[in-house]
């Protein structure tokens, strides 16, 4: 191998293990023993979610159980996601949150009040339709 | 008619506000002010409870991969709940998969079986003291329970007399009658031992989730309520059901899955806040502990399990750990996950006291042995 390729693969080695080393440092070595996992990476610094808005309430009313975490749907649950103007509008979300077709349950005003059906609606809304 | 007066000059009706203000103030700076009935429940705000993060010397944490289902696959949420057998083998539903899973902790082998309902769902999952497993299955139409025989590895499916009403979690009782909450019927549901007949038992406040179930050393089945955020206590003799609401129900705490502890008192996770909470039949009163924040969250505490010592393990999503709180002392000892984030769901501790829970955000099987 030429001395300058060489010298090139030496460097980017070298740049991968200061990459790595402090995430070996901080997080101890992840080494498979008998199929398990037994130590783990660094965490990741984070912050508590807001507990208000559409993504919280769609949560919080139990919506993503059966509609998926950001409305693709799953075997129980339609997908959600499009736009405002599409089938799915405001008034139909209220009249199937009040009145619902098939299985899903009920929901009173007392218990998810119209502003935060429309907070859901919005977040559904906000989501990329699956493909 | 002219107040009495007594010595000096002090009215009846003064002297005994002096007294109780004189009591009150011996109250507060020396009486246990946590356990007093009547400051509890207006003082029910979470107590801040000190931390430590375990040393790794003091504890053993491992995941194993979850195996991808050949006929359901699925990159995450191939486990939900966990249960252990009488024999030590740990049983998981698996909700996205649509299978029954097993893992031999002798061997550190799998084993699934998809459920003969295609797209079932299942959620919820006891082992009998028999070694029957007991499923609740929430695919469409959301009305059914089955029960797999380990030996003839055969499944038995029961359907529900109600229509889609969401059988949750289930539970054995000490006689062998399963209950089941209805996540989405307001109720609760019995088979009873002799597989004959189900019963169901209305939760009076309408869309109330009733969420975790278990039964107290009282004889009586405890459910929480989780958006309602109520406890509700069912009678299994008369059908009866109370209900007990949360001190801080206005605030929504979430109380999601419960746990009882062998003097009876009801303890719960407040999951939407990231705390515990305890609740005791006898006095009728109410206390919480927060979480550790840890690695800046602790907001969705979800499972929670006592172990053969009293020590109460709490699986914490947001905090991605388990925790463990010591209810003498009111403090905790951390064990961060390995991966992130795993969320583990229903857990379960073996008669060796090792922890063992599923991820439903990372794929793996989680054993957790303290020492």
């Amino acid at each position: 191998m030429p001395v300058p390729r060489l010298m090139g693969v030496l460097a980017a080695r070298r740049a991968l293990l200061r990459r790595l080393l402090p995430l070996l440092a901080a997080g101890g070595l992840a080494w498979p023993l008998g199929g398990a996992v037994l130590s783990q990476a660094a965490p990741l610094a984070q912050q508590e979610p807001p507990r208000t808005g559409g993504a919280y309430w769609a949560g919080r009313y139990g919506c993503v159980a059966c509609h998926g975490a950001r409305g693709e749907g799953t075997p129980i649950g339609p997908p959600l996601t499009g736009r405002p103007d599409s089938p799915l509008s405001y008034e139909v979300y209220l009249h199937q949150v009040r009145t619902p077709l098939l299985l899903m349950p009920d929901y009173p005003p007392e218990v998810l009040p119209d502003e935060r059906v429309l907070a859901i609606a919005e977040y559904f809304w906000s989501q990329e339709p699956a493909r | 008619m002219a107040p009495l007066r007594i010595g000096r000059g002090f009215s009846e009706r003064g002297l005994s506000l002096g007294a109780a203000l004189l009591a009150a103030s011996v109250l507060l700076f020396f009486g246990p002010a946590r356990s007093t009935p009547g400051l509890a429940q207006t003082a029910a705000q979470p107590l801040d409870a000190p931390f430590v993060v375990a040393d790794p010397s003091t504890y053993d944490m491992r995941e194993y991969p979850l195996p991808e289902s050949q006929t359901n696959p699925s990159p995450v949420g191939r486990a939900h709940s966990i249960t252990v057998a009488p024999d030590g083998r740990i049983w998981y539903s698996g909700l996205v998969q649509h299978n029954l899973g097993m893992f031999d902790p002798a061997t550190e082998t799998f084993r699934t079986w998809d459920t003969p309902t295609p797209r079932s769902r299942p959620h919820g999952i006891q082992a009998a003291p028999d070694g029957m497993i007991w499923l609740t299955l929430t695919g469409i139409p959301q009305n059914k329970i089955a029960r797999f025989d380990p030996v003839t590895e055969l499944f038995t499916e029961y359907i529900l007399p109600r229509p889609a009403p969401y059988p949750h979690t289930v539970w054995i009782a000490r006689n062998g009658d399963v209950y089941f909450t209805y996540e989405y019927g307001d109720g609760v549901g019995r088979i009873d031992r002799e597989l004959q007949r189900v019963t169901d038992f209305a939760i009076p406040t309408k869309r109330s989730r009733p969420y975790g179930i278990q039964e107290g050393p009282d004889g009586y089945i405890w459910v929480v309520e989780f958006l309602a955020n109520k406890i509700a206590r069912l009678d299994p003799r008369t059908g009866e059901v109370r209900e007990w609401t949360h001190p801080r129900a206005a605030e929504d705490p979430g109380l999601r899955r419960l746990a009882i502890d062998a003097q009876g008192r009801i303890w719960f996770v407040e999951h939407e806040i990231g705390a515990i909470g305890r609740f005791d039949p006898q006095t009728e009163t109410w206390q919480s502990w927060w979480m550790p924040r840890y690695n800046g969250r602790r907001d969705q505490a979800y499972a929670l399990n006592f172990d053969s010592k009293g020590l109460l393990y709490v699986s914490n999503f947001g905090g991605n750990y388990i925790g463990r709180f010591d209810p003498r002392t009111e403090s905790w000892t951390i064990y961060p996950h390995i991966s992130q984030p795993v969320n583990c769901r229903l857990m379960a501790i073996d008669a060796n006291d090792v922890l063992w829970c599923a991820g439903s955000a990372t794929p793996v099987l989680v054993r957790l042995e303290a020492r």
